[in-house]
């Protein structure tokens, strides 16, 4: 597997990250590094592994459907960059 | 005092040879006269009143079993209207609203919070090089890194800032810095301890755990931190042990096993002090034999590509809008969210993503992330086989001594490889301990124990009992100069 500037910039994209002509060499050079040492996963046999996702074979646990007093929204937009009566700001994005 | 161990500044509270405003005051000097380890990101500004208010409680005849101690947490976990950076400028200025399950536990048990430890940044690195806030450096030598990601930690209990610390271990981050450092360290079980509020790197390997100098120590902070929370729903059910009840209890028949090739691949120097690791466990009793571990070597790429994925998805959050770093003057919202995270973000952590980001999309996704999820279950299956003929396995927990700062800094895949012996326990979910085995050089070196599924406390025992007949975990850095 072969990094290139393409790859990156497609990645990139999907990573939300912009990036400037100066960071394109580091970033293909870490992602090829990574990738190839994913590489060597290749000489493992797993025909009929059943992939794992948690050490514990885990299922997600569901808790009572009751309704509990959690209005915290002042103290979580107090932790914004930028708000307004009671609202997060961004940019315009309808005219 | 500050070089007293845990157990020793519990009783010496409890028992009024000095109050816990002497024990602060103390610490608080030694840390300003070690300022240029860099251990420290942020110091609590009203530690010294929380030392007096639990003076005035132990007066009150309070038996909380930390009343008190002033304890250090890596900078990943949560703390109520306290800085926690994560060792990332996307963070540098974000209050937590809520105490981490962590930090709660041991507040309940009376420990007060001294400051949040340095680290590297969302705990990607093994050097503590990564942290937006400059390196920390290795007490034992200040040009050598202190291993990380929990390197502020491991840095801090070894130059007796502390008697204990929090980590987070999600492919070796506890274990790789207590070896460095020359303390001791547990990753327990997944599960055992709550995530919630320990800003996430790679939910289903991450992992927090007491950092101290001695297993005793390790002991006492695990049962605190320990239990299932609610609040996370991987944390397990499954009753905390009296760690500190099992740790003098007969070992009995206890077997350990050892994975040959690994002791293969070390240099003479650190292969004699594994040897003579082994020698001294066979004096408390332990038996060993060799197991099989056919897939270990797929552990590192197997976890490059899980835990990058993960952090893909988990980092996905800072976006500039609900917290963290915003940057200067979008235009509109996309560059909203492009310039904040590729501003707000270092180096390492945007190769991560990058990389994760990658395996996860369609036309690799079966390659590159199913395959390292097939793997990790070969891995575990090996575990789960080795733990039917053995108690504990015995591995080293570093291929070399602390390296010099900057020394793989530029060189990410041999950065990699110093996880190569801690990764295997995280994608199996186990629990492992570092602990000091000797010096090579000067410099501390670290041998680990791997445990069956919630076997703490058998890990905890077998390395105290290691303790009381060596003395490496007593040597400090100053002791050395």
């Amino acid at each position: 597997m072969k990094v290139d500037k393409k790859t990156v910039k497609e990645i990139a994209a999907l990573a939300n990250f912009q990036i400037e002509k100066k960071d394109e060499k580091d970033l293909i050079i870490g992602m090829q590094k990574i990738l190839e040492m994913a590489s060597s996963l290749d000489e493992a046999e797993t025909k009929d592994i059943t992939p794992m996702a948690n050490p514990h074979d885990a299922r997600q646990i569901l808790r009572e459907d009751v309704c509990k007093d959690v209005e915290h929204r002042d103290l979580f937009l107090a932790l914004a960059p930028l708000a307004e009566d009671g609202f997060f700001l961004v940019p315009k994005v309808v005219e | 005092m500050p070089d007293q161990t845990l157990a020793e500044q519990i009783k010496g509270i409890r028992r009024k040879k000095y109050s816990s405003f002497e024990l602060t005051q103390s610490l608080l000097d030694r840390i300003k006269d070690k300022s240029n380890l860099n251990c420290f990101i942020s110091i609590d500004e009203n530690i010294i009143e929380k030392a007096q208010a639990a003076d005035k409680e132990i007066q009150k005849g309070s038996d909380k079993p930390l009343l008190g101690i002033p304890i250090a947490h890596k900078d990943i976990f949560c703390e109520y209207e306290t800085k926690t950076t994560a060792g990332s400028r996307m963070l540098e200025n974000f209050v937590a609203p809520y105490d981490a399950t962590v930090v709660s536990n041991l507040k309940r048990a009376g420990a007060i919070s001294l400051g949040k430890t340095n680290m590297d940044e969302f705990a990607m690195g093994s050097s503590n090089e990564t942290s937006f806030f400059g390196p920390v450096r290795n007490p034992w030598d200040e040009n050598r890194v202190p291993g990380g990601s929990s390197g502020g930690s491991a840095a801090a209990v070894s130059a007796r800032l502390c008697c204990a610390a929090t980590g987070t271990d999600t492919g070796g981050s506890i274990r790789q810095p207590a070896s460095f450092c020359g303390i001791t360290g547990l990753k327990p079980t997944y599960g055992r301890v709550s995530r919630w509020g320990m800003i996430a790197y790679a939910s289903s390997l991450d992992q927090a755990g007491p950092m101290a100098l001695t297993a005793e120590d390790c002991a006492i902070m695990l049962r605190e931190m320990s239990g299932h929370d609610k609040k996370d729903s991987t944390s397990a059910q499954v009753a905390v042990d009296d760690y500190s009840a099992f740790l003098s209890r007969p070992l009995g028949k206890l077997t350990i096993g050892i994975f040959e090739p690994l002791m293969k691949e070390l240099d003479s120097s650190t292969s004699l002090v594994m040897e003579t690791t082994i020698k001294d466990l066979e004096k408390v009793g332990v038996t060993f034999t060799e197991i099989d571990l056919p897939n270990f070597s797929y552990a590192i790429p197997a976890y490059y590509v899980i835990a990058p994925a993960e952090c893909s998805a988990n980092l996905s959050r800072y976006d500039g809008v609900r917290f963290g770093y915003r940057c200067k003057e979008p235009s509109n919202l996309k560059e909203l969210y492009q310039r904040s995270r590729t501003e707000g973000l270092g180096q390492e952590v945007k190769n991560r993503i990058m990389a994760g980001t990658f395996a996860l999309t369609t036309g690799y996704y079966d390659a590159f992330y199913r395959k390292a999820q097939q793997v990790r279950r070969l891995i575990k299956n090996d575990f789960v086989k080795a733990f039917k003929n053995v108690d504990l396995i015995i591995a080293p927990t570093t291929p070399s001594t602390a390296f010099r700062l900057g020394e793989k800094a530029d060189d990410p895949q041999e950065m990699y490889l110093q996880d190569v012996y801690t990764t295997s326990a995280n994608l199996a979910g186990l629990p492992a301990l570092s602990m000091p085995a000797g010096f090579v050089n000067g410099l501390p070196v670290g041998a680990q124990l791997i445990g069956n599924y919630f076997e703490e406390a058998r890990i905890l025992s077998v390395a105290h009992q290691f303790q009381a007949i060596t003395d490496w975990h007593l040597t400090s850095p100053d002791s050395q100069t």
